[in-house]
């Protein structure tokens, strides 16, 4: 029975990151379809290297998913610090829904309201939106890191040190790491972000993600479109995402354990 | 002071969370002249083509919650029951880390493995992106619930004589059950909104709850119908999460 139920274990784990795994060995596929393996070949990295419209995507991605990663920590950092060790189940009610509400309600209801203020649509709502999101999930993040060590900061203040040097010298090493983890994985929930960017973007701006949304509706239309193209422009993607969530995911799991 | 810390993000969720689903609301109650109605709320049940796709949706959900407890049960059990600490730890990290990955990469991930094997877009390419990509959000509750059982607590049971049924029936499934239940609400929630998926890998059967309301307000200008569905997918989402957080509690965490 156990020996079963761990081979069955290991095997699902491995088709967990199969689908990866076909992904990235198809961006080296000779062939621009993803039907058959036709030998190795560099091109499609190639072409992503020419690839103007990609260039700006990555950019785009990367300005607003830094811009949101940063504002999302500040914010819910002094959140976090005032809120402290208590338990403040109102300000936690209030903090959760952006994390637990489906994303495209989410989206719809930022649309309107941008629409209806008439706001210009582009890298400012994009941004905007993404950190409505990960403002809440910063918050988690961080009560879940720890940024008060009250014991410490009680052992500094009786040692003289005043409330800056305390925050300075006690406060800011102790929470670093946490909120280091905090900024990566906000960055990347917005660096890779999609649905929310489709309802918050307007007339010529567009995302990594958006761009390929685009060029995957209209499949082998023009060389930037085949398939394995594209799978050349989801791999950096991927590799980045699966770098974050690993080092988030073993941080905050040894930080529930302490 | 500490008041004042708070303020920043409170001002922040407030204007582009809050305020926007106020906004949203009103919407969903409103007709093209401003006026008050509740016509996009009973517009949705009154016309064949919206109902037929909630209903298409709720079936979906349904088939997606049956798949992922099938695939996710067993490797729940051996993670939380039989596992070593160090093989735990490596399975979990390997099951928790897809949650981080956004659904368009692992759906185009998962359309490069479909296509491989020949299956086009399709119902089938879609009910299989669906259970892959939801498939830690059965895991991981029913891992939480079952690590909750005193250890050894199997060995026990075998040692005083019972068999492998009596132990899954009697021992293992009573503690699973509510993470099984907290599992099969997310999955049905997640699903019955997705919109991401369907749109890739369902071709022409991809047209579901997700799908409709990007329909109607991306490209059919239907602020109204759309704005309600929303708000109902919302409503049903915080019913659950209150009703789970509840269970949580109850159970004595």
């Amino acid at each position: 029975m156990r020996g079963l139920l761990r081979a069955y274990t290991f095997v699902l784990m491995a088709l967990l990151y199969l689908p990866v795994a076909f992904m990235i060995v198809n961006s080296f596929n000779e062939d621009p379809f993803m039907e058959g393996f036709r030998g190795p070949s560099l091109r499609w990295f190639e072409l992503a290297l020419r690839d103007v419209q990609a260039a700006v995507g990555y950019f785009n991605s990367f300005t607003v998913a830094l811009a949101s990663g940063l504002l999302s920590v500040s914010l819910a950092f002094l959140a976090a610090y005032a809120v402290g060790n208590r338990r403040v189940t109102l300000f936690d009610a209030l903090a959760y829904p952006p994390i637990v509400i489906p994303e495209i309600a989410e989206a719809v209801a930022l649309f309107m309201m941008f629409h209806t203020v008439g706001a210009e649509m582009g890298w400012l709502t994009v941004m905007i939106g993404h950190t409505a999101f990960n403002v809440a999930f910063a918050y988690v993040t961080l009560r879940a890191t720890g940024v008060r060590f009250e014991n410490l900061e009680n052992a500094a203040r009786t040692l003289g040190a005043g409330g800056l040097r305390t925050f300075k010298d006690v406060v800011l090493p102790l929470a670093f790491p946490g909120v280091v983890v905090a900024i990566a994985i906000t960055f990347l929930l917005s660096f890779t972000n999609f649905i929310k960017t489709l309802f918050t973007t307007g007339p010529g701006f567009y995302t990594l993600p958006l761009l390929i949304w685009n060029r995957a509706k209209r499949p082998g239309v023009e060389e930037f479109t085949y398939p394995n193209a594209l799978n050349a422009l989801f791999v950096p993607l991927v590799l980045i995402s699966l770098s974050i969530a690993i080092a988030y995911t073993v941080y905050v799991m040894s930080k529930r354990k302490e | 002071m500490r008041g004042l810390l708070l303020l920043p993000f409170l001002t922040f969720l407030g204007i582009f969370f809050y305020l926007p689903f106020t906004l949203l609301v009103y919407y969903s109650f409103t007709d093209r002249e401003g006026r008050f109605t509740f016509e996009n709320y009973i517009e949705i049940f009154r016309n064949p083509s919206y109902l037929d796709t909630v209903a298409y949706s709720l079936l979906v959900s349904l088939l997606v919650i049956a798949l992922t407890l099938v695939a996710a049960l067993p490797a729940a059990v051996y993670v939380a029951v039989f596992a070593n600490s160090w093989e735990r730890a490596v399975l979990l990290v390997a099951f928790i880390t897809p949650f981080w990955i956004d659904f368009l990469i692992r759906a185009w991930a998962m359309k490069n493995i479909l296509y491989f094997f020949d299956i086009r877009e399709g119902f089938l390419a879609m009910i299989l992106g669906l259970v892959y990509d939801f498939l830690p959000y059965m895991f991981l509750p029913i891992y939480l619930a079952l690590s909750r059982a005193p250890e050894n607590m199997i060995s026990a049971a075998r040692v005083l004589g019972a068999g492998w049924w009596t132990v899954i029936s009697q021992v293992l499934l009573p503690y699973a059950l509510p993470g099984i239940f907290a599992g099969a609400v997310l999955v049905g929630l997640l699903s019955f909104a997705e919109f991401v998926i369907p749109s890739l890998l369902g071709g022409t059967s991809g047209f579901t709850v997700g799908a409709l309301v990007y329909t109607l307000i991306l490209k059919g200008d239907q602020w109204g119908v759309g704005s309600a569905l929303s708000v109902l997918v919302t409503l049903l989402t915080l019913a659950a999460v209150i009703l789970l957080g509840r269970q949580i509690k109850g159970g004595g965490a």
